[in-house]
């Protein structure tokens, strides 16, 4: 009777044992899964990519002369009003589809004998496809600077900033 | 003695469990290093902003250029020609100056930093000549100090060149026809010139420019152009022609003939 209960007590303390092992061993493993997952290799890429395609889409559109020529009066050089509906109508065809874009362009002017950045056409603070608030945060942004041609004596020194963000990181 | 062994391998097991334990816990920093590292060696856009600085630099001097010419031309004076070069030099200077001042703001937060460095005078105009041209020369530096990106340099020159070819001018009546060939930096022929780049003023008996009637042009290739027009019987041995190129660089050209 009493060799049966030493037996029975020692059955648990065995399986107390196991358990302790098996629970440490969870522990362990799952800290270590958690730490070490790999980064997700497609938002990294998915970003560089975003950024390479905003800053080549704003080169090419700069290159090929299409800031001078849809931006500005060939003659005059003033501002064209409809500027702003064509850039929008070049970024849809250019990009490719599922892609949210909004570009915001800035002149820059002296003030005060410091560089200031200031819209270029109060009408267009910014050009987007996306109706819904665009949050910067999850979006690429890329920096271009051009400086337009001389145009009846005008030079302007405009920056570029382009956000794009793809269609599925808003489900 | 013998419930003493079962207890000590019943320990046995909690031990290796510790020790696999301490194993995967010692490997963990290393592999947790690894991938913040994989993290921080993700795209970095120092190429293309490297790349639009550059290239906007060319377009600068470009410009740069362009308004200088065009002050020069709008301020020279026979007998005050080094006014005209201080102020078109002044020009494209304050534009370059604008310039770096809005780079390094638009990249404020890439640690962008700028150094020009100049050759002799910023431009170099030469007018008045059977070969004239209007040059900028400036050398880039720049650092992107948050990608570990430093001393990037970029010599840029441009240029427009207009050489008038002594032996192919002719004049017959009224009508004087040459050929002269246009170029720009590295003698890269230009090929864009249409009459309305041209303007040619001759000189007359009263001492005044008279503007000349352009008849034709013609492009031979390689930059090698042929012109013709016709003058006036007032005509009185010289003639000035004023080009400017599609990037709106201004070149004068003086070219002196036996009446």
């Amino acid at each position: 009777m009493a060799d049966e209960l030493f037996m029975n007590r020692k059955g648990i303390s065995k399986i107390f044992e196991a358990l302790c092992s098996t629970v440490i061993l969870l522990i362990v493993i799952s800290v270590f899964s958690q730490l070490t997952a790999p980064s997700n290799p497609y938002s990294f890429q998915a970003e560089a990519e975003l950024r390479k395609l905003g800053y080549n889409v704003l080169q090419q559109m700069a290159i090929k002369g299409g800031i001078d020529n849809v931006f500005f009066n060939e003659t005059t050089g003033e501002l064209n009003e409809d500027w702003g509906l064509k850039v929008k109508i070049a970024l849809q065809n250019i990009l490719p589809k599922g892609l949210f874009f909004n570009l915001t362009v800035y002149n820059a002017t002296i003030q005060d004998d410091h560089v200031v950045l200031q819209l270029l056409d109060e009408n267009y603070p910014y050009i987007s496809n996306f109706v819904r608030k665009f949050e910067e945060s999850t979006a690429v942004g890329t920096t271009y600077i051009y400086t337009t041609k001389n145009i009846a004596g005008k030079v302007r020194i405009l920056v570029f900033y382009l956000n794009l963000i793809r269609g599925e990181s808003y489900g | 003695m013998r419930a003493t062994g079962k207890k000590s391998r019943g320990q046995f097991i909690i031990i290796t469990a510790f020790f696999i334990a301490i194993i995967m816990l010692s490997i963990l920093p290393r592999v947790y290093f690894l991938g913040l590292q994989y993290r921080y060696i993700q795209y970095e856009p120092f190429k293309e902003i490297a790349d639009n600085v550059n290239s906007d630099f060319e377009r600068v001097l470009e410009r740069s250029l362009s308004i200088a010419s065009l002050k020069y031309n709008e301020t020279f004076h026979e007998t005050n020609a080094t006014y005209a070069d201080l102020m078109a030099r002044s020009a494209a200077h304050d534009l370059i100056s604008k310039w770096v001042s809005t780079v390094v703001k638009a990249y404020a937060g890439h640690g962008l930093q700028i150094e020009l460095i100049s050759y002799g005078n910023l431009t170099n105009i030469e007018w008045f000549e059977l070969t004239a041209n209007s040059t900028i020369k400036e050398k880039i530096r720049l650092n992107l100090t948050s990608y570990g990106l430093y001393g990037c340099e970029r010599l840029v020159s441009v240029e427009f060149r207009v050489a008038v070819d002594e032996s192919s001018i002719t004049i017959l009546d009224s009508t004087i026809t040459l050929n002269f060939t246009a170029t720009k930096e590295n003698r890269e022929p230009v090929t864009t010139l249409t009459e309305s780049s041209l303007r040619i003023l001759y000189f007359a008996n009263d001492s005044t420019w008279k503007e000349a009637n352009i008849t034709s042009l013609s492009y031979y290739g390689l930059g090698v152009y042929e012109v013709s027009f016709s003058v006036g019987d007032d005509y009185d041995g010289k003639f000035r022609m004023y080009i400017i190129d599609d990037r709106k660089i201004m070149v004068i050209n003086e070219v002196i003939t036996s009446t």
